[in-house]
């Protein structure tokens, strides 16, 4: 049914297949433009997404060798994914759209010592036409017409809580999950394993949606296992050729009209600066040396009530629930940005492990023999880009294909140590007004899931990568499609807004290349 | 071992903790593979013999039976049977025969412990152990004994009963229908 393009024939070569590429790829695809998507992953058949966190972790996680430092996960920074359909596979399918205040971060925060903080290109105004398209075509909850689901046992903890300390903008959230069979897909279930995998395909993810979509034109190939090393151009500086290794191990190279990354931050500012060449010796695109700067990943952390009554925390979806009345601007909380609380499950061995990062003994194991009676919620807020927080390549190790490893660097601003400060304590309230008889904190034990910032999106081309539409400046054929394009943060999950600039991109592309411009 | 409560903790600002190592985060994060789940049921007074029924290929009975009393002093589920703690026995085995270098030092580690309770651990008071545990906290092997043994642990489906984790779910239709919002003492 797939396509299958030659290496000679130029074609819109789509890098990474997941929420940006996997969605870029089919809007082009189903416009009539020939596009390879080449996937580093594999492509997992439906019979190996099981009920179980450690056997799909082995799965789809991207596990070749990352050096990290400051406030980092040494060697493990961030918990992105190898496989077809990428960290939509893994992802919670928790969607709340970017606020219009926070595409005027600088503008509405004001200067900010030690950030880089500056306005996206675009307001909301002109982003929410595609996030509804976005919303429409992963059909988000709430949203169309689209029922919420109900609440499982840890948002009910989670709302009663909230009501308790007086917040109000409480729900099941805006989420990419089935309430009911659509668009060829089942229905939740409630199964509890939403970052394994969705067994049932209730959860959105490009691996059963756009990719067998797009491969259903007959302008669309996918090649699986092909990890790209290298984006060449011609004479005049236009990206011309995509080199990557096959699943054989073989050298390969894609005749390319147009070459759009997105590989999840930290691969793409790798993929970009392994491509330097005379012509661009910084990297490419990277004459601003912005490429691989501004790295943002969200202030992550959990909170995990001992309460009163059972809540079996494990059953049913896992950001189906959010607290959204600290997500706006307020400086008198004493700093800037916003703050999302939702509902998350850990299994038994994940709170073992981390809910003291060397706990043991009869006290803390009496708490994982209650683990039944566990509530727990993961706090996101916004943290700031600052130039300092970047990836870039080690000097010496190269990995199996051969090329420099990336060394991803992360400090943490004094604003989003305070934000954090303010963001434990109101969470634990809304367990401790239900009766929690302990309350205990995650911080700092998760590798970053939300990455973003290191192609930005900006004005000026000396302080940003890429234009409005998420074309690099310096290379007119050379896009950046994932969260990399981000501006600033803002503290909802990345991947609604990246599957918005996709789908607006694939328009701006495809009117370029109906005249014959790319 | 205090338990720390609603404070910050920071993983990543204690020297003491050795997670430099990614191998082992990525273990940690449960990359690992599972180890055997044979159900055995054994007394703590292993003989040598049973060891060599119980098929472990590097692990001596005296070396089994300090380990698996290790695991239960670092994560007691008094409701456990010791069969419980022997898998993670069993799971240590496996990983030497990964990890040749294990061994060594989990020989060091236990003699370390032995001298530190008095002399004979099976012998020593419980507050000995645990002092002499408490003595290689922070260590290499301290976070491996601990690591494998929340993994053998808190997989397997004996322990998940005991703490009420369901595991897998869809082969019963998830929880649409099985309780996924029974919560029942909210509005007391």
């Amino acid at each position: 049914m797939s396509k299958s393009f030659d290496q000679e024939q130029s074609v819109v070569v789509v890098i990474g297949s997941g929420a940006g590429g996997g969605v870029l790829a089919n809007a082009l695809a189903q416009r009539g433009i020939d596009v390879v998507c080449l996937e580093a992953g594999r492509r997992l058949d439906m019979s190996e997404i099981v009920n179980d966190e450690a056997a799909m972790f082995g799965k789809f996680t991207w596990l070749d060798p990352r050096e990290s430092s400051g406030q980092t996960i040494p060697g493990f920074p961030a918990w992105n994914c190898k496989t077809v359909g990428g960290t939509t596979l893994h992802w919670t399918a928790s969607c709340p759209r970017m606020q219009a205040h926070e595409f005027k971060a600088r503008s509405t925060y004001g200067p900010i010592d030690d950030t880089a903080l500056e306005d996206w290109p675009v307001a909301l105004q002109e982003i929410a036409p595609y996030y509804s398209a976005a919303e429409q075509l992963m059909g988000v909850t709430g949203t169309h017409g689209i029922e919420r689901l109900p609440g499982n046992n840890n948002y009910k903890v989670l709302e009663a809580g909230a009501r308790k300390v007086g917040y109000r903008q409480i729900d099941t959230n805006n989420v990419a999950i089935n309430p009911v069979p659509r668009d060829g897909r089942g229905a939740c279930l409630q199964t509890g394993f939403c970052t394994s995998g969705c067994v049932v395909q209730a959860k959105w993810s490009t691996l059963y949606t756009e990719i067998p979509k797009a491969e259903q034109t007959d302008h669309f190939e996918l090649r699986p296992e092909c990890m790209v090393t290298r984006i060449a151009h011609d004479d005049t500086g236009r990206a011309n050729e995509v080199h990557y290794i096959d699943a054989d191990g073989a050298l390969r190279k894609q005749r390319a009209s147009v070459v759009c990354v997105a590989g999840n931050a930290i691969e793409t500012a790798r993929l970009l600066l392994n491509s330097g060449s005379d012509r661009f010796p910084r990297g490419l695109a990277n004459s601003s040396d912005q490429v691989g700067r501004n790295y943002m990943r969200h202030m992550i952390a959990g909170v995990v009530g001992r309460m009163p009554g059972e809540v079996n925390i494990h059953r049913g979806a896992h950001q189906a629930g959010i607290i959204k009345d600290e997500c706006g601007y307020d400086p008198s909380r004493g700093f800037v940005g916003g703050i999302l609380m939702l509902t998350v499950p850990f299994a038994p061995e994940i709170f073992a492990k981390f809910l003291q990062p060397n706990g043991w003994g009869p006290e803390y194991a009496d708490i994982l023999a209650n683990y039944n009676h566990l509530a727990a919620m993961l706090i996101h807020g916004e943290d700031l880009p600052q130039a300092s927080n970047r990836i870039t390549l080690h000097a010496q190790k190269v990995d199996a294909y051969g090329l420099p490893i990336p060394v991803v660097h992360y400090e943490e601003h004094p604003n989003t140590a305070k934000l954090r400060e303010y963001a434990l304590q109101r969470g634990r309230s809304v367990y401790e007004a239900l009766g929690a008889t302990d309350v205990y904190d995650m911080v700092n034990v998760f590798p970053a899931t939300h990455n973003m910032g290191t192609a930005r999106m900006g004005t000026d081309p000396s302080t940003s990568v890429c234009n409005r539409w998420g074309q690099t400046h310096d290379v007119d054929n050379l896009f950046v499609s994932d969260g990399s394009l981000f501006t600033s943060a803002g503290c909802e999950n990345p991947t609604l807004t990246i599957v918005a600039l996709a789908l607006r991109q694939a328009e701006y592309i495809a009117e370029r290349v109906g005249r014959e411009e790319l | 071992m205090k338990i720390k409560k609603a404070g910050s903790i920071s993983v990543l600002n204690q020297d003491d903790v050795l997670l430099g190592e990614r191998r082992e985060f990525l273990k940690v994060l449960g990359f690992a593979a599972a180890g055997t789940t044979t159900a055995l049921v054994l007394p703590l007074s292993l003989t040598a013999s049973e060891a060599d029924e119980w098929k472990l290929a590097v692990v001596d009975a005296e070396l089994g039976q300090m380990l698996a009393n290790v695991a239960r002093l670092l994560f007691p589920h008094p409701e456990l049977n010791d069969s419980v703690y022997f898998q993670v026995v069993q799971d240590i085995d496996a990983d030497i025969g990964v990890r040749p270098e294990l061994e060594s030092s989990l020989r060091k580690t236990a003699i370390t412990l032995e001298e530190r309770a008095g002399g004979n651990w099976l012998a020593a008071s419980v507050p000995d152990q645990v002092s002499a545990i408490e003595s290689i906290e922070g260590g290499e092997t301290f976070f491996y004994l601990r690591n494998r043994t929340i993994e053998s642990l808190y997989r397997n489906a004996e322990v998940w009963q005991l703490v009420g984790y369901e595991g897998s779910s869809i082969e019963y239709g998830g929880y649409i229908n099985r309780g996924f919002d029974d919560i029942d003492w909210l509005d007391s």
